[in-house]
Order: C-alpha cells, then structure tokens, then sequence
C-alpha cells in the first residue's frame, strides 16, 4: 500500500466526516431535547473522526514531504491480473444485485455462480455446470424448502420459471 | 446453581438440541482447519441459517461453531505450519516441528487433549462468572452502560489492529452507522437522504456478512490466491496420520504450567476485545518464563503446544462472559452472535442471566458438550479434515458469496443484499488500508447502547456531564478504557525508541 494510497483514503474519511458532519447540523432540533437532540451523538462521533483522520492525513503529507516521493508514489504490492478480476467481481456481484428481482433467485444465483467461477479460472465445462448446479439446490432446499424464505421469483418468464419450483 | 447446571444439560441433550450442537462443531471444526476461513465468517454465515430456529438453537448453533473453529484452527497450524485461524498461530511454532519430526500424530493429540482441557476449564469459568457478574451489572444504570459500551468498542479498536487510530476511526464510523434511520430518543431521521429503505436504519446482519465474509473473497481474490491452487502439504504425511496422545508420565510436570495457561486464558477472554489470540500469546509466553528448559520451545515441545491450546479455548469460553452477562461483546465472533440474540428478540444482559436462566445454562452446556464432541470429531475425523485443503479457492469463493448474497437476502429483502454488497467493497477497501473491520462491527452493535445509555444519563443528570462521567463505576470504566486506549501507543513508542537506540549503537560500534 502506498504513501498516495494512503493520503487518498484518509483524505476521503476526513471529507466525508466533513460532509456528513454539515448534514448533522441540519437535523431537526425539538425544544425538549435540545442539548442532546438527535445530532449530538453523531456530531460528537464525527468530530472525533474529522480530528483522527486529519491528524493521520496531515502525518502522511509530512512523511511525504520529508521523504519527497510524492510523484513517484509507490510500486502497488498487488498483481495487476488481480486488479482486473477484482474490478470484474465486483461489478458482477453488484449486476447481480440489481438483475435478481427480475431473473429470480434460481436463474440470477446459477448464473452468477457460473461467471464467478470463470472469473477464477475454472475452464472445466463439467465443473461449470454441475458445482453452481448443485450449490443452488443446497441454497433452495435451506432456503426454501427449510427456512420457507420468500426469496425473489424474477418477472417474466422466469417468474413462470420459478413458480415451477417455489 | 447445581439445578441449573442440570437443567441445561438436559436441554442441551434434547434429540434436536443435540443434534444442532453436533452440526454446529462439526461445521466449526471444519471452518477452523480451513485457512482463510474462521468463527468470525462462519457465525456470519450461518446466522441466517438460524432464522428458522429457536433461541436457543441458534445460539448453540453458532456457540458450538465458535468452540469447534478455536479447535479445529491447529490441525493445519500442527501439519503445514499454516493457522487454520489466528488463535492458533503459536500452535505453529511447536506443532510443526513435531510433525518435520514424525511426530504429526502426537502434536494433534496433545492439541486436541489441550483444547478439551482449556475448553472444558472456560465453559466451568463461564458457568460460575457470568452469573456472578450480571448479579452485579443488574445495579448498572445508563451511565455504567455507556462506560461499558466505550470500555468494548477502545478494547478492540487498540488491540486489534496494526494501527489503533485506524481501529477508533472504524469503531466510530460502526457507531455513525448505528445512528442511521430514526433517532432512539426522538424518532427524528438521521442520515437517511430521503432513502425509505434507510429510515429503518441498517440493517446489522447483511453488513455483518458483507464485511466479514464476502470481503474476504474480494480480498484473496486482489492477492491472486483465488486462483492458486492451495499448498496441500505432502499426501503420504496425510495418510500417516493417527492420533496419540501423550503419557501421563510427559504431562505430570506440566500441571501447574496448563493450571496457569487456563486462568490466563480464561482471564483475558473475559476482558473485552482481547479474545483467543492474545491468550495462546499470552499462554504460550508464560509457558516459556516458568519453564526449567526454556530452550526447548520452537524447536517441537509438546509444552509448546499445550500452554497456547489451553489458553485460546479457554478464552473462546471466557469471551462469551461479557456478552451473555453485560451484553456487551468482547470479540467480533461474540459481537455477531449479538445480532443474533437480537434477531431471536432476545437482549443479552444481567436480565437474561435472571429471566431467561435455562436459556444461558442451556447455552453454557452447549458449549460444554461442544468441546466434548470436538474432542471425538477430532480423534476420528482428522483425516477428513486435513483433506478439505483440498478444495480448491475457487469453490470455497463461489460459496461464500452465494451463501452471503441469499442470507442477506433472506435476511433484509433485496435491499439487505445490495447492503451486503455495498459492506463488502467497503470491507475489502478497509482491510487493503489497515481499518480493521471488527471494530466497525462493534460500533454497529454497540451503537444502540452506547447513544441512548449516555444521552438518558445526560437527562437523569440534568446535562451535568462531569456528573455523568463521575459515577464511581462509571469512572473506573472509562479510566480502564483510557489505559486500554494508551498502553499500545506507549508499548509501540517505547519499541521504537529501543529500536532507534539499538540502530544507533549498531552504528557507533
């Protein structure tokens, strides 16, 4: 992790502490509870923030300083094959958060089982099919047929699908 | 007391109790000889497993998941020097150099000896406690609680983490979180953006998932170990292995040293925040003082082995006594089995101690008779175990993350399992920059004490805060949270200092 890593995050905490400590300030207020409303707790948790993350911040930019690496930065410790795969999980776990209330539960998981196995280099067509296949009957038959959760059926033809099952 | 006793154990040995307790060290001990897989995820997991339980069943589920992963952390620390889970790492030290000498069968039967000893030593230290303690909590008022509360959340911040501002910094953003949706007090919205989904506040378990299990994915994942197959170790030392245990005559000189390990343990798992790691470091450390051949240790003594194997089961059980007695969780495993108190409707605390009593000794057995189990499971099915190293990254990943996104699913509709996702990019970003997640996770569960604790004292007071802050229990809390919060920076500055004296003697001579 480098120095520019860590002015970045730490900067990002001490503004978003900063935000988020003007949007306290606009709570309501009643009359009864005005010493200790309903934005005393989070503007003293968020001062506390904005004073750590500040220090930390201000550390950074003098050890940077002091060491005058700033441009160079430094040489990031993870592989960049791992950067595009990680980039590539992350964007499909969150298409499948989105594209489950309209492909249902046992369409969107089996699908997303598939192309998360790929994203981790499983080739074999044998495992692809049958390892999600047999993970989603494991989650339907706890999930549904156990807990009796109303997990989402999907629109469409999936809902027809789904009614198949549950 | 000893009808208590009694009752909970003929609770626990109920036909579907037991079998819960079964599952859950089963489960657990293969959770623990996993690397990269340990109580903390398990619990997360398996909490929406827990949904369609009583109480008491999810609670010795995920008790029994906890005793088993503390165990089952050593059998990869004893065969391939990697810990199966943290409180294991100075089974390492001692447990692999007994296996480089033939020894594996002997190091994993001394480990497994050891964990029963200290399991069963914690579970009669937790028995007797934990009453004892909420005896004393039910005097508490809000000001006590709020110490308390600030008394978990800096425990945990200072010790576990490389760096202790990080670890205040995630506490308080857990306890910024908690304030999400209406206020406690008022009923006024907070944070929420105009968010209908937000004024509920977040919900705890999605997150939990989110930032414990499906964060660990993302992160092996940008280290490229997903897609490494996993060091499995020599096969013919895994067809080899048999269990032995040691002598009598080996393990008499060594009684006062495991008496010492399992107070110690026991000891440290009850503060909160410190938890089952620092005991095996704190056991193991010990251990090597007292001893008459000091020597010995490293190079594949079952001492070695014994004095870390006590004190981290020990201390697994210790750590239940903040939780079940104050309510106030010590560890992360402890903080999610808050949350699943909480999804049971039930509030751990003195009042659970006096109105719920056969659920808590119903839980005391459970743990009680996971050890026990753990012990059998352990001696019979060592072989199993060491094969699920076999599975490749690969398919533990996909698991995890279906099993995440359908619990939060069914934990909190589609919106828990967005929060699941949005958690556990937050998590993978917090663990890349060394904010340790579990404090977070404390601050959401302490949250909903601290706040309103401190603000109802505030009013009681007449928003006299010296008042407040003065209450004599409530002084000695915040006092012991202020050395908690100063001793690692004084620790880390005097090493430094030493460390400096040292480079600059090196360079003078």
């Amino acid at each position: 992790m480098g120095l520019k890593g860590e002015i970045i995050i730490n900067g990002v905490t001490f503004a978003v502490a900063c935000m988020l400590f003007y949007v306290a300030t606009t709570f309501p207020q009643l009359k009864f509870a005005d010493r200790v409303g309903p934005a005393f707790w989070p503007k003293t948790i968020l001062f506390t923030v904005i004073v750590l993350s500040g220090s930390l911040l201000l550390k950074n930019v003098i050890v940077g300083l002091r060491r005058e690496r700033f441009d160079q930065g430094e040489v990031p410790v993870q592989g960049e094959e791992g950067t595009k795969r990680l980039i590539v999980a992350i964007v499909l776990s969150i298409i499948y958060g989105f594209c489950v209330p309209y492909g249902g539960f046992l369409f969107s998981i089996y699908l997303f089982q598939v192309l998360f196995l790929l994203i981790l280099k499983v080739k074999k067509v044998r495992v692809l099919v049958l390892f999600p296949l047999s993970l989603t009957a494991t989650l339907y038959i706890i999930f549904i047929k156990v807990l009796y959760i109303p997990l989402p059926r999907g629109a469409g033809i999936f809902l027809t699908f789904s009614r198949l099952f549950y | 007391m000893l009808h208590d006793i009694l009752a909970g154990y003929y609770y626990a040995f109920q036909v579907d109790n037991f079998t819960i307790i079964v599952l859950g060290t089963l489960v657990g001990v293969a959770l623990g000889s996993f690397p990269g897989l340990d109580c903390s995820i398990g619990a997360a997991l398996f909490i929406p497993i827990t949904y369609g339980m009583t109480p008491s069943q999810a609670i010795l589920l995920l008790a029994a998941l906890y005793s088993g992963a503390v165990y089952g952390g050593q059998i990869p620390a004893i065969l391939f020097r990697v810990p199966g889970a943290s409180e294991a790492v100075m089974t390492t030290l001692d447990g692999y150099p007994m296996t480089l000498k033939g020894e594996a069968g002997k190091a994993l039967g001394t480990g497994l000896l050891s964990s029963l000893v200290g399991g069963l030593f914690g579970v009669a230290g937790l028995t007797l406690v934990a009453p004892l303690l909420a005896n004393a909590a039910l005097m508490f008022g809000p000001s006590e609680y709020f110490a308390l509360g600030i008394l978990g959340l800096t425990a945990l911040a200072s010790l576990g983490s490389k760096s202790p501002i990080k670890a205040i910094i995630s506490g308080l953003f857990g306890l910024l979180f908690a304030t999400v949706g209406l206020d406690p007090i008022v009923g006024l919205p907070r944070f929420v953006f105009g968010a209908t989904v937000l004024k509920g506040g977040i919900t705890f378990i999605p997150a939990v998932i989110g930032l414990f299990a499906a964060a660990e994915v993302y992160n092996q994942i940008s280290r490229g170990r997903a897609f490494s197959r996993i060091d499995n170790g020599t096969g013919n030392q895994q067809k080899r292995i048999r269990i032995t245990f040691p002598t009598l005559k080996e393990l008499k000189p060594l009684k006062w040293s495991s008496l010492r390990s399992a107070l110690l343990g026991l000891i440290v798992g009850i503060l909160p925040g410190v938890g089952a790691t620092t005991a095996a470091i704190v056991g193991y450390s010990q251990a090597v003082q007292f001893s008459k051949e000091p020597e010995k240790f490293g190079k594949g003594t079952i001492e070695g082995i014994i004095a870390p194997e006590i004190a981290n089961n020990a201390a697994a059980a210790g750590a239940m006594v903040p939780l079940l007695s104050l309510g106030i969780p010590g560890s992360a495993t402890t903080a999610i089995m808050l949350a699943a108190f909480l999804m049971h409707g039930l509030r751990p605390g003195p009042l659970l101690l006096v109105q719920q009593r056969p659920l808590a000794f119903t839980i005391f057995a459970g743990m009680g008779l996971a050890n026990i189990l753990f012990f059998f499971i352990g001696f019979f099915a060592i072989r199993f175990f060491v094969r699920l190293r076999q599975v490749p990254y690969p398919f533990i990943a996909v698991g995890i993350l279906a099993f995440s996104a359908v619990g939060a699913n069914a934990m909190g509709d589609i919106s828990g399992m967005k929060m699941m996702f949005l958690f556990a990019i937050l998590g993978f970003i917090m663990e890349k920059y060394n904010y340790a997640v579990a404090p977070m996770v404390l601050g959401l569960v302490l949250g909903p004490i601290v706040e309103p604790s401190l603000r109802r004292a505030l009013m009681i007071h007449e928003y006299d805060l010296v008042a407040v802050l003065t209450r004599p229990i409530t002084a000695m809390l915040l006092m012991l949270s202020m050395v908690v919060i100063i001793t690692p920076v004084y620790w880390e500055l005097k090493r430094r200092r030493a460390s400096r004296r040292g480079g600059n003697r090196g360079r003078f001579s």
